[in-house]
């Protein structure tokens, strides 16, 4: 069966986009539940911009590559509506797994980490993606869904789109909490927020798509308390705001300390492939290590969620 | 039949905007830098290294920099980023005296080198020497 037409999702989304950060900007300006800055804003559509262009560009050669493996699929996925919401299940399960792995391994670190490089959090943040998508393979984590469940790459794509402008909303300080139930099922701004802390307790969690059940699943759900507001950005936040250097500075720096002379080659490997803040002489503090020095200063707080026992 | 947005209209509507998304955040105060007193200072060098502390603080002539030094002897510099501020630890060689005050280099590229505004000549020579007899290493 021929793939049924599908609109561009994110293309339909960008009025949307457009609209809803002006809303944001008048309520952060009347109420001061969200903030913006000129440049931080500018450089975050710029990096949403680019990623956009890349895509469009880049775009057509991942989805030939899963065309050619889809010829080898094992089975078909289908067209039926019951096959679109368990697709986007799958496919949302498979975005948790790829985002804790960026987070996690410094060699998909190294693009995702443009989006935590803002230390505001506003939907202009959410906007603020990677150039360099294509050229990590992040494609990759789908060929399991097309190869093994025959899941076509336009439905793949069309259902990546409406998980992408999910995504965009929850990025928002004006939005406080939704009702238990629907905290408890999906991806909320207040679960985002916490992912989006550099706070000890708040590092590596809330790595959902749409359904923060993932997290609640494998142990990664960190709930947003009220007695700590979180620190937007990075451990070690960037003294800039030009879109180059946020975009590569982590590769630079990957580069650099792979290339310095003297290592192993597990210790090359480590730097690329280990956790961010790995470094061969312990000079530098991976999350668990940060968490851990956390619950050394704060012994009354060992074992509450997001910190070690 | 799908409902598809034609890219010129697409591309338009990013054209015009973005460049709204800006201005109106500039124009509605985004751009103001805040100031850098030693409190903030203070806070964000506890929140990268809870175990130091802060035993001197220079603020820079424009106060959108400054410069800091922990117990253990470690230069830290801060700016303004606009509404907000960022502090990283400068290496032994990191401050270089310029006319107008400290250039301050990382060698990190997510912080580009940038001058801390000191007109006073002693406290530049003071925050540039590596190690002033009787600032490095005090408690």
């Amino acid at each position: 069966m021929e793939p049924p037409e599908l609109p561009d999702v994110v293309m339909l989304a960008v009025p949307f986009f457009v609209a809803t950060m002006l809303l944001e900007l008048l309520a952060a300006r009347l109420t001061g539940r969200a903030s913006y800055d000129t440049r931080d804003t500018a450089a975050s559509l710029a990096m949403g911009v680019g990623n956009l262009a890349i895509g469009l560009v880049f775009g057509f050669v991942t989805f030939a590559v899963l065309m050619a493996l889809y010829e080898w699929r094992l089975m078909t996925w289908g067209w039926s509506v019951p096959a679109f919401v368990a697709a986007y299940f799958l496919d949302d399960l498979r975005y948790y797994f790829y985002h804790r792995i960026a987070h996690t391994m410094r060699w998909w670190w190294w693009g995702h980490v443009t989006h935590h490089s803002s230390q505001h959090y506003n939907l202009s943040t959410a906007l603020r993606q990677e150039w360099t998508g294509p050229w990590n393979f992040d494609f990759l984590m789908r060929v399991p869904l097309v190869v093994v469940f025959g899941i076509h790459p336009v439905m793949l794509a069309f259902l990546g789109g409406i998980n992408l402008v999910y995504q965009y909303w929850i990025h928002t300080e004006v939005i406080r909490r939704f009702p238990a139930p629907i905290e408890w099922f999906f991806n909320t701004p207040s679960h985002h927020r916490v992912h989006h802390g550099a706070n000890p307790r708040y590092l590596d969690a809330n790595y959902a798509g749409t359904f923060i059940i993932w997290d609640r699943l494998f142990g990664t759900f960190v709930p947003e308390r009220d007695d700590e507001p979180v620190r937007y950005g990075l451990v070690k936040n960037l003294g800039t705001h030009n879109p180059l250097r946020i975009g590569f500075h982590e590769l630079m720096a990957l580069a650099r300390d792979a290339t310095m002379p003297g290592l192993s080659i597990v210790e090359r490997l480590r730097y690329v492939f280990d956790r961010p803040g790995y470094s061969h002489d312990g000079s530098r503090q991976t999350a668990p290590m940060i968490k851990a020095a956390y619950v050394r200063s704060h012994p009354d707080q060992a074992g509450q969620p997001g910190l070690p026992e | 039949m799908t409902f598809e947005l034609p890219l010129p209209l697409v591309l338009g509507m990013v054209a015009v905007g973005v460049p709204a998304v800006v201005l109106l955040t500039h124009l509605t105060g985004g751009s103001a830098a805040r100031p850098l007193d030693e409190r903030a200072i203070t806070k964000l060098i506890l929140q990268e290294d809870p175990e130091r502390t802060v035993t001197s603080v220079q603020l820079a002539d424009d106060r959108l920099s400054a410069l800091a030094r922990t117990d253990d002897g470690t230069v830290w510099v801060a700016w303004a980023m606009e509404s907000l501020h960022a502090v990283r630890s400068v290496p032994p060689d990191g401050l270089t005296p310029r006319p107008d005050g400290l250039l301050c280099r990382l060698s990190d590229p997510g912080w580009p080198a940038r001058t801390v505004k000191l007109a006073d000549p002693e406290q530049r020579s003071a925050w540039a020497d590596p190690a002033p007899e009787g600032t490095h290493g005090a408690a």
